[in-house]
């Protein structure tokens, strides 16, 4: 056998790196993970952290976003004139409100629609489908189209009402009593395909053995549910509790400032919105960063209450 | 599990119902693109005498494409960017072990935590001090960092099997290369639909562009539908085409990966 | 093509010595197998040798260099992984020219040394298919072709076989020594299998909790093991070890039992045992009670009790003792191994 024809020597003994000094560093376990991590790292630093502490600081001081002028330090006065301040007052109670409201329609509601779709196996793809959309779609979009819709001149919804019930329906926007729950219907409208999705996530986990082994007992549809699938799914209700708080806080600001403003008389504003309105309409930034704080701690209780979920989560599926 | 017959006839109806509410919206806004200015505030339906004037409107009017260029634009090079730093920072956590490493990773994810709201008002000092104020590197820069990425790529790169990288080394692939040649075409799918969800997240973002953009040297889509809006725009028929141009972007890429955008989707806590 | 120094190589995981003082000289073109059971350090001293893991102290020489610090990619070694690690999103060609792609080789020569590694192993066929469209045979196959491409100056083998079915692990024993053979390339190749070690190699180094327990041509480790671990290492069934006290029978056992005496423990092999009829008279008998017998058609295994432990023999298939009998076994003196304390093989 002709044994001298192995591959050639086609790659020259090079044992020694012919590398630069720059391609051994970034090859070198010792320094490489920190040449990947510090962009990631800087940007964080820049942008996340510094601007975080930072805000704590500018809590405690009185400044009007002016170059010109000095910041003064201010100590907690800022926090004693939010306290003291009607908006304060008024976003706090609304900001209470958003979230008790949005438990039943956004964490509850979807939990029937997504066990029904869940049942349904693959045919229930194109409704999953279906209610995502919203999910797609900006809530500026959302926004414009229904102040379009609910328009009391000549808008659709106030027209069709009209026309088929003979009901007069009112700017719903003006009204003190109904300018919150439009805004709370529209966020409902836009999250609800997606709390269904997460619910369905937590399904797919649920075995259908256990299912079709209550079938077996005798078990009907509703025994099923209330003794199967809702136990099993009370961490994804969790989840979605905590996501739903926080989103609730964060992304109404979108139709709020679009549909209201925080009015009609301040009755749609929440924290979020009237920090906004305090840093960068009013320009008082030591009240906008004493309320940022005041969010941040509303929102660490929330995290806190998240982590032990989640933790319970892990449990639970084991 | 197969529910039985009454349950499915309630199910059926009451979930039609919650798409139609979904739907009609959306059915509306682009029936009413479609109708000439005379038929926008009648309700019916389908427009009697279908136009694609407000379109033409639409495209006429320069300010409108503007926008569009910024969003593509920004929203372009921010992804890019994200997905860019997102894939170098996982990578780092998947390949190596190194001192401080679940520190760091744990700051990385920690910073999940901070939503945009508790940072925004010293960054936005800090753009206008750089005076990047109503330019793209304001919406760009500031959004780099995403760490939902990093923690989803994580996942990814530590589903990757550990051999592959030795194999790489052994091949003369140093870890750039191993990362671009060897581990990214592995993974395409998974990087698709984050870069999908995204892309969908900037392009609809609203309130960073509301701070820092003032003309339309900056302003975004959704800055510009607003605008609309302020300017007392009375024709419902183009500001209608208008909307519907501006969600077509978000749909069509969703629509390019549906299955796994929505599973990035609920991984991912953002919301739209 | 070169030789290979391990010097005094030593590699610690936090607290934990996973390889100690590891030496050892492989020559230019020799097959060596690290054997051992799993956690015995063989991996951790293949890793090491391939740069994929820096050793804690030692040093590493390829060729008579000193390659302790150099990085695996610029080392010219090639590697073939126990999951084959193939790529999963290129084709076999791909996979095998992937190394010579990085090395910026002109493309002709890429194709041609790329076309002649495929046809050493039979793949001209595959080239254009992904690894998972391939059997477990077949993927093995392109991996050692991976290693051959690029010429390397050694081949490690990391468990390489033991993915396969027991058919074609046989198969693919006699192919990797062949292939070894006619390109001549220094390997270290690493199994827990005594029976790839055994068949393999030039030489073994028997391996346990990250020492080296002994060096030799196979047939001289199974002839005379150095110490207890090897002796009942290797080998299958393992060796009968029992204590000089034991009653080791009547025959002309002067001389034997003199020796035996001196040596902490004893060892048989099964198959230096003989079943006796009532009149043989061996160096060393062992009586005991037939508890049971695995008939395996060319050899049969004896369970004997005796003195409270199992012994086992293994004979020609042609006996078939009764189970439940009182037997004899014996042996001859040459072929009992002795062993002091600590262990040790006690020669003379």
């Amino acid at each position: 056998m002709t044994v001298a024809h192995a591959p050639g020597s086609l790659v020259s003994p090079a044992r020694r790196s012919r590398r630069g000094w720059w391609a051994r560093t970034a090859s070198d376990p010792r320094f490489a993970p920190w040449l990947y991590l510090a962009p990631m790292l800087l940007l964080l630093g820049v942008f996340t952290y510094w601007p975080f502490v930072h805000t704590f600081y500018l809590s405690l001081t009185e400044w009007n976003l002016n170059p010109d002028q000095p910041i003064e330090f201010a100590g907690i006065d800022n926090y004693d004139r939010l306290v003291g301040n009607t908006l304060f007052q008024a976003a706090s109670y609304n900001t209470a409100i958003y979230i008790a409201a949005s438990i039943p329609l956004k964490v509850l509601l979807p939990i029937p629609f997504a066990v029904f779709i869940w049942s349904l196996g693959r045919a229930g793809n194109l409704y999953r489908t279906i209610v995502f959309l919203p999910t797609l779609i900006s809530f500026v979009v959302v926004s414009v189209v229904f102040l379009w819709l609910l328009n009391p001149l000549g808008g659709l919804i106030p027209s069709f009402f009209q026309q088929v019930f003979g009901w007069r329906i009112g700017n719903v926007l003006k009204d003190t009593s109904t300018a919150i729950w439009v805004i709370l219907l529209l966020s409902t409208w836009k999250v609800i395909g997606f709390n269904i999705l997460i619910y369905l996530a937590g399904l797919v986990s649920i075995n259908r053995t256990y299912v079709e082994a209550m079938r077996m007992d005798g078990a009907r549809d509703w025994t099923v549910f209330r003794r199967l699938i809702w136990p099993l799914l009370t961490p994804t209700t969790f989840f979605v509790l905590i996501y739903t708080v926080i989103f609730t806080i964060q992304q109404v600001f979108t139709p709020i400032d679009i549909l209201t403003e925080g009015g009609p008389d301040s009755t749609t504003t929440n924290l979020f919105y009237m920090v906004y309105q305090y840093t960068f309409i009013t320009f008082d930034v030591g009240l906008g960063a004493a309320g940022t704080v005041v969010l941040f701690l509303f929102l660490l209780a929330i995290t806190l209450l998240k982590v032990r979920v989640l933790d319970r989560r892990v449990n639970y599926q084991q | 599990m197969v529910l039985s017959r009454s349950w499915q006839v309630v199910g059926h109806t009451v979930i039609l119902l919650l798409c139609l509410a979904v739907l009609m919206p959306m059915a509306i806004v682009v029936a009413t693109s479609f109708k000439p200015p005379n038929e926008v505030f009648r309700l019916q339906p389908i427009p009697a005498d279908p136009t694609l004037r407000n379109y033409q409107e639409v495209f006429a009017d320069r300010a409108f494409l503007i926008f569009l260029w910024n969003s593509a634009g920004t929203t372009v090079l921010r992804v890019g960017g994200q997905i860019f730093f997102a894939v170098l920072t996982a990578y780092a956590f998947a390949r190596w072990r190194f001192p401080g490493h679940n520190l760091i990773f744990a700051a990385v994810l920690g910073a999940m935590m901070i939503p945009h709201q508790l940072t925004m008002i010293p960054i936005y000092i800090l753009v206008a001090e750089l005076n990047w104020f109503d330019t793209w590197q304001a919406l760009i820069v500031p959004n780099l960092a995403m760490p939902f990425a990093v923690f989803l790529l994580r996942q990814h790169f530590l589903s990757f099997p550990r051999e592959l990288f030795d194999a790489a080394e052994m091949d003369g692939a140093g870890p750039w290369t191993a990362l671009w040649r060897v581990v990214l075409p592995n993974l395409k799918p998974a990087l698709a639909a984050i870069t999908i969800v995204l892309f969908i997240d900037c392009w609809n973002e609203y309130f960073w562009p509301l701070l820092v953009t003032e003309t339309e040297a900056s302003q975004t889509i959704q800055i510009g539908i607003r605008r609309y809006l302020e300017e007392d725009f009375a024709d419902f028929g183009a500001l209608m085409a208008g909307v519907t141009l501006a969600s077509l972007p978000a749909l069509a890429v969703f629509f390019m990966l549906q299955r796994r955008v929505m599973e990035t989707f609920v991984g991912s806590g953002i919301k739209g | 093509m070169a030789s290979v120094s391990f010097r005094g190589v030593n590699k610690r995981f936090g607290t934990v010595a996973a390889v100690r003082d590891f030496s050892l000289e492989i020559a230019d073109g020799e097959f060596v197998v690290l054997v051992g059971p799993s956690g015995c350090g063989k991996t951790t001293s293949l890793r090491i040798l391939a740069g994929l893991e820096p050793p804690s102290g030692g040093h590493i020489l390829l060729g008579g260099e000193d390659i302790t610090g150099v990085p695996s990619m610029d080392r010219n070694i090639a590697m073939v992984f126990q999951n084959y690690a193939l790529y999963p999103h290129m084709t076999v060609r791909e996979n095998v020219s992937f190394a010579l792609q990085l090395r910026k080789l002109p493309k002709a020569e890429i194709d041609a040394a790329t076309a002649r590694a495929a046809a050493m192993l039979g793949l001209e066929d595959l080239m254009e298919r992904k690894p998972r469209q391939l059997s477990g045979g077949q993927r093995q196959r392109v991996a050692v072709c991976r290693a051959i491409v690029r010429d390397p100056e050694a081949f490690l083998f990391d468990e390489p076989l033991s993915n396969l079915d027991a058919k074609l692990r046989a198969a693919a024993r006699t192919e990797i020594r062949s292939l070894q053979q006619e390109l001549g390339v220094t390997t270290v190749y690493v199994t827990h299998d005594q029976v790839e070690a055994m068949t393999m190699a030039d030489r073994i180094v028997v391996m346990h909790d990250g020492e080296i327990q002994q060096v030799g041509r196979p047939l001289d480790v199974y002839a005379r093991p150095a110490n207890l671990f090897v002796a009942t290492f290797i080998g299958n069934p393992s060796m009968n070890l029992v204590a000089p006290t034991a009653d080791l029978g009547n025959g002309n056992a002067g001389a034997a039992s003199a020796g035996a005496q001196s040596a902490a423990m004893l060892g048989l092999r099964p198959e230096s045992l003989a079943l006796l009829g009532d009149t043989d008279a061996p160096d060393l008998t062992l009586s005991g009670t037939l508890r049971q017998v695995e008939a395996l058609g060319a050899e049969t295994v004896l369970h004997v009790d005796f003195c409270g432990q199992t012994i086992l023999a293994r004979l020609p298939g042609t006996v078939t003792p009764v189970v439940g009998r009182p037997v004899r076994l014996g042996c001859r003196y040459e072929d009992l191994h002795r062993f002091d304390d600590a262990g040790r093989r006690l020669d003379g």
